[in-house]
């Protein structure tokens, strides 16, 4: 994305010329979860497992948002929910869904790893690392970003494109792009 | 022993219908489930699972028809099915059935298989004809 600041709505928006389904940012509440996924899986798509991956995709990249992004928003309810944006649009082949979050610099390697070591798998690596860490993570106190990213990669027909941009000392933002084909080969 | 009955829903979360009867032993639980606390809402259902087996030589049937379900979910339905499993290694009558949809979306399918293959328990997989998207 670009690194660009933008002093006008009008420019913003229009710098967007894309065919934008979704495209939201602030607080990633359960309110905004529920609404933006049943929005995109009210949306017709041909076949309708596209639907099914892009949902489950915006799902779960939504409550990492919601769960890790290192911005929080506090809401008059006291509960205080991940800030972070996601972009959902349509390309001539394919159907694009981008987030992004801050993420604090220390935990950005490992993220990345995890990210690297996911796109080293194919199907069938993925479902057992799957299997592998849901086994192992039940219960642990953690809500399960790892099974989340797998499960991404799992809906998805490409590998996770990653990028990091340094904001300043303790933190990056950090972008996962997502890719579901419109032809499905399998 | 009551029955135990949870309404489906789809508001701020997705809540799947529960319905599990004390007298017959038959159970399901169907719809979407992304849920505020997962592990709290399945912790119930098993509570309800081994209170069911106390009774005496019962058997129990669930059927399973989950069309979304989100990754904390899935890992506490895991768990679930891992107490089912253990009833069953006490010799319990346990018959777990993974219904999913014809025809091509094979990834509930593959679900299914991925939770027999973790909590090791027997489950039937059923193919069912999708229905109109909602």
């Amino acid at each position: 994305m670009e690194n660009q600041k933008y002093e006008n709505l009008v420019d913003f928006y229009s710098s967007m010329n894309r065919n934008i389904i979704v495209y939201y940012k602030g607080p990633f509440d359960e309110i905004i979860l529920s609404e933006i996924g049943t929005k995109i899986r009210k949306k017709i798509f041909d076949p309708p497992k596209i639907g099914h991956r892009l949902f489950s995709v915006f799902m779960e990249l939504a409550q990492n948002i919601s769960l890790y992004s290192a911005e929080k928003n506090q809401l008059e309810s006291g509960l205080k929910w991940g800030v972070g944006t996601i972009a959902v649009y349509e390309t001539k082949e394919s159907y694009i869904l981008i987030s992004g979050n801050l993420v604090k610099n220390d935990v950005l390697k490992q993220i990345v790893e995890k990210c690297e070591e996911i796109n080293n798998l194919d199907h069938e690596g993925l479902r057992a690392m799957k299997r592998e860490y849901r086994s192992s993570e039940i219960k642990a106190n953690h809500k399960g970003g790892n099974i989340g990213l797998i499960q991404v990669a799992l809906k998805s027909d490409l590998p996770l494109e990653l990028d990091i941009k340094e904001v300043d000392k303790e933190h990056s933002f950090f972008t996962i792009s997502v890719n579901v084909l419109k032809q499905q080969t399998l | 022993m009551q029955n135990l009955i949870i309404e489906g829903s789809r508001d701020t979360y997705f809540t799947p219908h529960v319905k599990l009867n004390a007298e017959t032993g038959i159970c399901s639980i169907t719809g979407e489930s992304y849920l505020e606390e997962p592990f709290e809402f399945y912790e119930k259902i098993s509570a309800w699972f081994s209170d069911f087996f106390a009774e005496g030589n019962k058997s129990l049937q669930l059927d399973l028809k989950l069309t979304y379900f989100n990754t904390s979910s899935s890992r506490a339905i895991l768990e679930m099915l891992r107490v089912l499993k253990g009833h069953g290694d006490e010799g319990k009558g346990v018959t777990v059935n993974w219904h999913y949809p014809d025809p091509d979306d094979e990834e509930v399918l593959m679900e299914g298989e991925d939770f027999m293959e973790e909590s090791g328990l027997e489950i039937n997989m059923i193919e069912y004809e999708m229905e109109e998207e909602m």
